[in-house]
């Protein structure tokens, strides 16, 4: 096309110097044309709206749509646009979106494209590549819609139905064996009278209908409020299991926190990992109930990421700080050393109820957990998905003991 | 796109979807027409003759052109003869022009102008005919090659089997089509072939402007006929322009359309159909604003270049000016070398080659030649319309009849003329033929005895006794040996048996011994050979003593 431009030129020329009207007719024509491919190209993806509309938050093996809504806002038709945007690696399940469109003058368009959660992660989508031409030739031009959006692809998170977890917080709505534990507001029955029966729980109702001393039957229970603590220092981890290790722990992490909210228990997460959102690398969410909050700590464990951060061991005094008496403390750490140990042997004589979950395949775990107990914490190895459905299925077997194990 | 021939595991790929349709035939068909109406123009204002026939021809020819050239890119005719095909074409587009040259611009041809054409065969070439047929072959040939640049843009099969082939499991093969060249260089190429037309249109029509004509003494007269175009010129402009300006249009679209196929971008129908109309639209908008604007020399815009090209040029003139004084300075020494008054001899005039009497009387008829050439003319031309008509399936019904009956008859003509061609020719070599020696030397008179190695010559003297036997009427038969042969010439020439005799036996053993001969024995065999000619000479002249 280099050759329009001279042919132009010459026409010029010609006309001057032959003095023919009609030339400087197709001159216009010509140099119109040409001006106007390049004013036209040149507006038209400054008058392009593009907006995406997709769920932002999907499960991990889900498959969703993302709409990608094109409005030509401009008065001049797009003769021809072409848009592309590819799904993050991880998210792929086609060619992404690959489409040549026009568009009239305001019009809208729709087009869509297929992800797949593969993996739990924060993504983002787009941007969107976009170029048009015009209709001779002359010019392409070539942009890209900056807006990018965010789609959250939640961990894995394994059914459990028992676990195996203690707690020392009263007043809770967990039945316990503990009578220490005996909640007033949990009546189960009425007996006899004994000597040495506090004057309290005596029913003074029921010994005047029975004409004999009646006593409540009170049962215990407790409260699990519990505060996930996952270690994702990078060093902490074993080189060669750093990503598998580190993925499985937020995999525990996830499930427990599931586990615990279905028992409508508060849960916490505090985790010594990169938020990349908003770039913090150890934060915490206070305890809280409800799925909403389970939610919202499904989305932090969704984009969290391994950092070189503070150790656990380091970060655990400062970071249940603001926890109360006889909180659980589930550690998920990839090894359980003998500094995270000692840490939670602190918490442990801070009130707390601290339980050490390893997730590593550790050879000498056995070591650790003679260390752990020892120092009184309770711990278990969960290298994989067996070893949690076994701790699940162990914990249906043995009744809940409502104190130490 | 679609895929030709149902039913067929792997059909033929043609891409229907771009080839078929009219508007873009008509485009081409357009630019051609509009670019020889501007030479034509010219023609008609310096000739004065009548044309009024081929604008219709010439835009017929190109859609037939373009028509053909769709066709030939079929799968299904790669195996037609290309050249033989067009030449056919064109043979028949002259054939219609030179029937309505005589219906429209001269008159039909009578007795005289066929006798005329047999002594002189140019003479059918009249000015008007080879005109109009170059300007009808320019028009033919720009369709075709704007047909064929679109036929090219078009998605290629080995474009669709790259990328439909699933080898190794792929989902595209690792074998990506190759073009030898790009769709940008096919739309530079028409570009390129289209602006500088335009360029060529423009110097035509500003040539339209200009009377031509004899002055008072007879010399050539030119002069600025009229300030405006005249309407057919403006009409050739606009219609070469803005057909040729869709065309770039649609030449864009093919050259996306091959990208995004071959990137495997999924089209909207609409882009395709909406581009034609979004093109139309776009042009319209600027020709009608163009139109709206002040022409030509009213304004200001012109005013301006007009003042900078005259300042331009006559900055160049003066530039050019000063270079040639200087030049003059530099050389004028060298000035009296060119000033010696010698004068040239005259020419010499030359000789008339007069033909003798007998030249005259030897001399050929003189229609001869012509009807020589008129004859091969018409057997070239007739082949390539029949090709022509063949291809395109035209020779049905009673005209294939007819024409089967003419190739039998001229089937049988040609075998009866090969035939006796034949018998003559083997007749002709049965009195041709000489006597071939035994031992395979043929024409002993083409050898010189004295060159020959010893064994060769022994054979050499038995073979022209053998000659010249046969010369007297004793030919050797096939299926006699030599010595069979012997007994033969001495029942015939008993003076000479002895030598006879000999003369064989040293033959025989030549031949079929192999033992060495030496010199001497051939030197003793030449004595006896000669002995054996002597004999016989002296026979034939007693035998004619008598007479």
């Amino acid at each position: 096309m280099g050759d329009f431009p001279i042919i132009i030129v010459l026409l010029v020329a010609v006309a001057i110097l032959l003095r023919l009207d009609f030339i400087y007719y197709l001159v216009y024509l010509l140099a119109g044309l040409y001006a106007l491919s390049f004013w036209w190209t040149g507006r038209n993806l400054s008058r392009l709206r593009v907006r995406r509309l997709f769920t932002d938050h999907i499960f991990l093996g889900e498959t969703i749509a993302i709409g990608l809504e094109i409005h030509n806002a401009s008065w001049w038709p797009v003769p021809w646009l072409r848009c592309e945007e590819m799904a993050p690696g991880n998210l792929s399940s086609g060619h992404g979106l690959r489409h040549i469109i026009a568009l009239r003058p305001k019009e809208r368009t729709l087009l869509s494209y297929e992800v797949m959660g593969r993996t739990r992660g924060y993504y983002e989508l787009g941007p969107t590549v976009l170029s048009t031409g015009d209709l001779f030739g002359f010019t392409e031009t070539r942009g890209r819609a900056e807006k990018s959006d965010h789609l959250t692809v939640y961990p894995k998170v394994i059914a459990l139905s028992q676990v195996g977890l203690t707690s020392r917080a009263p007043y809770g709505t967990i039945k316990s064996q503990e009578r220490i534990f005996a909640d007033p507001a949990r009546v189960s029955g009425k007996r006899e009278y004994v000597p040495g029966d506090p004057l309290k729980s005596i029913d003074w109702k029921s010994s005047a209908h029975a004409a004999t001393l009646q006593v409540k039957k009170l049962e215990p229970a407790v409260s699990l409020t519990s505060m996930v603590f996952l270690d994702l220092h990078s060093d902490a981890f074993t080189r060669n299991l750093l990503y598998s290790a580190s993925e499985w722990g937020i995999v525990v992490a996830a499930s427990l926190a599931n586990y615990l909210v279905s028992q409508r228990q508060s849960v916490g997460l505090a985790c010594n990992g990169l938020d990349p959102l908003s770039a913090r690398k150890c934060w915490s969410i206070a305890p809280r109930l409800g799925r909403t909050h389970l939610m919202k700590l499904l989305e932090w464990l969704a984009r969290v990421q391994l950092a070189e951060t503070t150790p656990l061991a380091d970060w655990l005094p400062t970071a249940t700080l603001g926890l109360a008496w006889g909180t659980t403390i589930l550690a998920v750490t990839p090894t359980g050393d003998e500094a995270v140990c000692r840490s939670l042997h602190r918490l442990l004589r801070a009130g707390l109820n601290p339980v050490m979950l390893v997730i590593e395949p550790y050879a000498h775990f056995d070591v650790v957990r003679e260390r752990a107990r020892q120092l009184g914490i309770v711990s278990h190895r969960l290298a994989d998905e067996r070893d949690l459905q076994r701790w699940d299925i162990g914990a249906l077997r043995v009744p809940w003991h409502g104190g130490m194990s | 796109m679609t895929t030709g021939g149902a039913g067929n595991e792997y059909p033929d790929f043609h891409d229907a979807g771009w080839t078929r349709g009219l508007f873009r035939p008509l485009l081409i068909a357009m630019v051609s027409v509009g670019l020889v109406a501007g030479p034509l123009s010219i023609v008609q204002a310096v000739t004065g003759w009548r044309l009024s026939y081929f604008l219709p021809l010439a835009l017929v020819a190109a859609l037939e052109s373009i028509y053909s050239t769709g066709r030939l890119g079929r799968p299904k005719w790669r195996d037609r003869r290309g050249l033989l095909y067009r030449l056919g074409e064109l043979v028949a587009l002259f054939v219609v022009l030179r029937l309505l040259v005589w219906r429209f611009g001269t008159s039909m041809p009578g007795l005289a102008e066929f006798q005329l054409w047999l002594r002189h065969p140019s003479a059918f070439l009249d000015d008007q005919f080879v005109l109009s047929g170059l300007l009808l072959l320019l028009a033919w040939g720009l369709a075709v090659a704007i047909a064929g640049d679109f036929l090219e843009l078009a998605i290629q099969p080995d474009e669709v089997a790259a990328q439909e082939s699933h080898a190794w499991g792929e989902t595209s093969s690792e074998f990506r089509a190759f073009r030898p060249t790009t769709r940008a260089d096919i739309v530079g190429r028409f570009m390129s072939r289209w602006s500088w037309g335009g360029i060529l249109l423009v110097f035509f029509a500003a040539l339209s402007r200009l009377d031509v004509g004899l002055g008072e003494k007879g010399n050539l007269r030119l002069g600025l006929g009229q300030l405006g175009l005249p309407p057919e010129i403006l009409a050739a402009l606009l219609a070469y322009f803005l057909g040729g300006l869709l065309l770039l249009s649609q030449a864009r679209l093919a050259m996306l359309r091959g990208r995004w196929y071959n990137e495997r971008l999924t089209i909207q129908p609409s882009v395709l159909s909406r581009w034609q109309v979004s093109s139309f639209f776009a042009l319209l908008l600027i020709a009608a604003v163009a139109a709206l604007l002040p022409i030509g020399s009213t304004s200001w815009l012109s005013l301006v270049l007009t003042t900078v090209i005259a300042f331009l040029a006559r900055v160049i003139y003066l530039i050019v000016m000063l270079f040639a004084f200087l030049l003059g300075l530099l050389f004028y020494p060298l000035h009296f070398l060119s000033t010696n008054d010698t004068q040239q001899p005259a020419p010499e005039l030359p000789k008339m080659d007069v033909p003798s009497q007998a030249q005259m009387a030897s001399r050929l008829p003189d229609w001869l030649g012509g009807a020589l050439v008129w004859l091969l003319v018409a057997a070239i031309a007739a082949y390539f319309l029949l090709n022509y008509l063949h291809a395109h399936d035209l020779l049905k019904g009673r005209w294939l009849n007819w024409l089967e009956v003419l190739r039998y008859w001229w089937r049988s003509r040609w075998a009866r003329v090969s035939r006796l061609a034949h018998d003559t020719a083997a007749e002709l070599r049965k009195r041709l033929r000489r006597p071939v020696g035994l031992g395979g030397i043929a024409g002993p008179r083409l050898v010189r005895a004295g060159r020959l190695q010893p064994r060769e010559r022994v054979r050499y003297f038995y073979l022209r006794t053998v000659r010249r036997a046969a010369d007297r009427g004793l030919t050797r038969p096939a299926h006699k040996t030599p010595l069979e042969f012997a007994e033969d010439l001495e029942k015939q020439w008993p003076e000479a048996d002895v030598d006879v005799d000999k003369l064989t036996e040293a033959f025989v053993s030549a031949r079929y011994d192999r033992r060495p001969i030496v010199n001497t024995e051939a030197y003793t065999v030449q004595s006896v050979w000669r002995r054996v000619m002597r004999a016989l000479r002296s026979r034939a002249e007693r035998r004619k003593a008598p007479q």
